[in-house]
């Protein structure tokens, strides 16, 4: 049942499940999330459209304006496709990601204010030491794009006075 | 009526070329697997959400409507598909937000590689504005050397504009130094 269409994108499924293979499973959440949006949004595009047309009945037939809309709505199905196709990727590679992860409640993965966070401390304990590698590298990150905003500024005050200059010329010209 | 709903019929082959395992017979894929307590491991949240998408589509072209025209209860069928589509979304949404969470917990170097990856990104993006903007000061400065030129003829203002090009030559070295 399933396999001829595996075997029809076998070559795409391959390349794509390539490329996930080094993307973060964290980002593979948020791409997933996005597409299901997108496929939503679409969804209701695609109905706005079919509410929008007109039914022939022979007196306000356009062929431009119907060809232009039947053009735009397969181009929606023909996108849906490749999204449902990309979500379809995307939920089982989460899946096997996730799948060595014990299964906690929700409840205890969020962070109070009040509790002591003695659950979390021994299993967390384990992934500080991962975790700050990762954060070192964002606070450099986060310091070279200070440096960079600064430089930014920098050139903005020339510019600035590049225009204030040309227009006292302007002025004492005239 | 029939031509724009067999030409829908068409664009719709693309996502049914990817048919989910109904558990009935090979008759319309959204009405058969209506089911909403089946969520084991045959049914995933993508296929129950690829199939509440066809239904919505379905209940447009089916043949049920032919002969009773209450517009009430084509009304409420395609309400409830719609419906049933945007809890489906809905749930494969907080799926993924889930997962986020937990990995958050269980594995926070990840979410800060995220982090990291995309604060590169920004950095990038900074540094070509930066480049940008020193290519349009570069323009700027040939077109004053150029009518500084034009003004060296008449000689009517020998000054100014020198003392204007001393101060941006002046200027210009310091974004040099940080790189």
């Amino acid at each position: 049942m399933t396999t001829p269409p595996l075997a029809q994108f076998s070559g795409q499924q391959q390349q794509q499940t390539q490329a996930a293979r080094d993307v973060n499973t964290a980002s593979l959440c948020r791409i997933g999330q996005e597409t299901v949006q997108d496929i939503v949004l679409r969804t209701m595009e695609i109905f706005q459209l079919l509410r929008n047309m007109q039914l022939p009945n022979g007196v306000t037939y356009h062929p431009n304006t119907h060809q232009d809309r039947l053009g735009k709505l397969q181009e929606h199905l023909r996108t849906l496709s490749v999204l449902f196709r990309k979500l379809r990727l995307v939920y089982d590679k989460c899946n096997e990601n996730c799948a060595g992860l014990e299964p906690i409640p929700s409840e205890q993965l969020i962070p109070y204010v009040e509790d002591d966070s003695s659950k979390l401390e021994d299993r967390m304990a384990n992934q500080l030491r991962a975790a700050s590698e990762e954060r070192r590298e964002v606070l450099e990150v986060n310091k070279k794009l200070k440096q960079k905003n600064q430089q930014l500024k920098m050139i903005m005050d020339q510019l600035r006075n590049l225009i204030w200059e040309i227009n006292s010329m302007l002025a004492v010209r005239s | 009526m029939a031509s724009s709903m067999c030409g829908m019929f068409p664009g719709q082959q693309p996502p049914g070329s990817l048919p989910p395992p109904g558990p009935g017979g090979p008759g319309q894929p959204g009405l058969l697997t209506g089911t909403p307590g089946n969520r084991g491991a045959n049914n995933t949240l993508v296929d129950e959400l690829e199939a509440s998408f066809e239904a919505c589509f379905a209940s447009l072209v089916s043949q049920d409507y032919v002969n009773g025209t209450d517009q009430e209860e084509i009304r409420t069928g395609v309400d409830q598909c719609i419906q049933k589509f945007l809890d489906v979304a809905r749930q494969t949404e907080c799926f993924f937000l889930q997962k986020r969470l937990q990995l958050s917990v269980q594995k926070p170097e990840q979410v800060e590689k995220e982090d990291a990856s995309e604060l590169k990104n920004e950095l990038q993006r900074k540094e070509m504005l930066i480049q940008k903007h020193l290519a349009k000061i570069h323009h700027w400065q040939q077109v004053l050397e150029d009518i500084n030129v034009q003004h060296k003829k008449p000689t009517e203002l020998p000054q100014g504009p020198l003392a204007f090009l001393e101060q941006a030559s002046a200027n210009l070295p310091a974004p040099m130094k940080p790189n």
